[in-house]
Parts: C-alpha cells; sequence; structure tokens
C-alpha cells in the first residue's frame, strides 16, 4: 500500500499566494472549495510555482493547475 | 422557433446575477469608460487586441455591428448604480450550433471578484436552453492565466493546445493558444451535480 503523497510544499505555496495562515488548507483544497482563491490569486500562483522552478511553465502544466495535489504534482514535474 | 440553420430567434439577451444585469449593449452605450477600455494595453492586451483610440461615433458603430441574431454584445452592469463593467463578446454558428465566447472586465476595480464565475453560467444557461446552441467554446491565449482559472473553476474542457497559432500585437512573438469546451449535455450534468 502506498503512503499518501506529502502535499506540505504544495499546501504551503497556495497559502503563501493567497496570504492565509498555514494550516488553513487541506489536501483536498481546490479552486471550487477555496473562497479567496481568485483570478489574481492564480497569477501570483503561477508565477510562484515558476519562480521556485525557475522557469515557464508550459501551457499544459497551466491548465493541470486547480487543485493543492495539481500543484504538487506540476511542482515535481509529473504535470501531464 | 427555430431558424433555418437551426438557431433559435428569441428576445435580447436580459439576465440577471446576484450582483450583475447582462444585456446587449446598444451605440447609445459607447461612453468614455468603454472608450478607455479599448485604449488600455492593460485591458485589451490579455486578448491579443491591438489597442485603439476610438471616438464615441466610432464605438458607437462597432457595438451596432453586432446583430443580436448570430453575433452579440453583452454588457455586464452593477445592478447598484448601473455601473457598466465590462462586456461578452459571444460569436454563433448557426449551422453547427456553437458558439465562440470571449469576456472583457474592463473596469480593474472588479479583476479578481469572480465577476465571470458569477455571469457566465447564466450566458451558459441561455444559450444552450434558449437559443440552440450545442457547444460553446472559448480560446485563451495559454498565458491569459485568469481566463485560464475560470474555465477551470466552471469545469470546461481543455480540448489542446495550438502550438504559435497567434503573433502578439505588442511584440511580434508567436504565441501558444489554447481552446476550452463545454457542450451541452456536460453542463446539464453539471447543472445536475450542484
Amino acid at each position: 500500500m502506498n503512503a499518501a503523497p506529502d502535499l506540505s510544499t504544495a499546501r504551503e505555496v497556495l497559502a503563501g499566494v493567497l496570504d492565509l495562515p498555514s494550516g488553513t488548507l487541506s489536501d483536498n483544497s481546490s479552486i471550487g472549495n477555496v473562497e479567496e482563491w481568485d483570478s489574481l490569486a492564480h497569477v501570483r500562483l503561477v508565477v510562484e510555482i515558476e519562480r521556485r522552478l525557475k522557469r515557464e511553465l508550459s501551457p499544459i502544466e497551466i491548465a493541470d493547475i486547480a487543485s493543492v495535489a495539481d500543484i504538487d504534482r506540476v511542482l515535481a514535474g509529473d504535470a501531464a | 422557433m427555430m431558424r433555418s440553420g437551426g438557431l433559435q430567434r428569441t428576445r435580447p439577451v436580459w439576465l440577471t446575477t446576484p450582483r450583475f444585469l447582462l444585456r446587449n449593449l446598444a451605440p447609445g452605450d459607447a461612453n468614455d469608460r468603454y472608450l478607455s477600455w479599448a485604449a488600455d494595453s492593460e485591458v485589451m492586451g490579455p486578448l491579443n487586441v491591438p489597442v485603439v483610440r476610438m471616438t464615441r461615433q466610432q464605438l458607437a458603430g462597432y457595438i451596432g455591428s453586432f446583430d443580436g441574431e448570430t453575433r452579440f454584445l453583452i454588457g455586464i452592469f452593477l445592478h447598484d448604480d448601473n455601473r457598466h463593467i465590462g462586456f461578452y463578446m459571444i460569436e454563433t454558428d448557426p449551422i453547427h450550433c456553437i458558439a465562440n465566447f470571449n469576456v472583457v472586465i474592463g473596469d480593474k476595480e472588479f479583476w479578481g471578484k469572480k465577476v465571470v464565475l458569477e455571469t457566465r453560467p447564466a450566458l451558459l444557461d441561455h444559450f444552450f436552453e434558449h437559443r440552440g446552441i450545442d457547444k460553446i467554446f472559448g480560446q485563451p491565449l495559454a498565458r491569459n492565466i485568469p481566463a485560464i482559472f475560470n474555465y477551470k473553476a466552471e469545469g470546461w474542457q481543455l480540448e489542446g493546445v495550438f502550438k504559435s497559432h497567434r503573433k502578439s500585437m505588442t511584440d511580434g512573438r508567436r504565441l501558444d493558444q489554447m481552446q476550452f469546451g463545454m457542450s451541452k449535455d456536460e453542463w446539464r450534468a453539471r447543472g445536475r451535480q450542484a
């Protein structure tokens, strides 16, 4: 049985761009259930991920981001 | 009543949401606010539309070029003070019963205020249920992050990425473009889930 992935970095990144206290978000947080996650926050999120990866995201990677789990995959370079 | 091409001829668009009224724009809606959006690279840049300085008369003529039958220019107005804050440009194809949606939020005070998430569902309902449209699509540039956020949040499907499909109006670079789509069946299924 596989252990659940550690999404703490993804949660931290999202909480940072949303200006939320750490611990506010869960592994299930997504565009659909986080009120503060709006279009301008999404711009900040993409910029922050690109800053961490030191490269521009591909269109597919950008289109893949809608949840904490998605952020984790993109940060890990596992996006579709 | 069905038109020969399959689209339904109906009354002008007049839809309300909790904060906004959506209605067809008329030449009389050409005002300084709208003119300022057309001349603002921050507003028009994400759409890759060249900045233009129009006269009020030219803008009125542009608005009047939308027939309200197959091509729609639909204003977004605040209930509170009737302020015009943006618009949808919608072009339908009567043969294939499809519609291409574009949206501009010109009033920067409303950027990040989920205007599209509140208003576009009303238009999707309207065009699917009252104007004979079977599929709606949008084609944002790949770096139009706010637009992509809105498509994702509404559950549209990414149908493809067109590589180097557009030429930048600002510096001539080739730009990637996406296509997001929503079918009538998908939209109705989402309504049942809500």
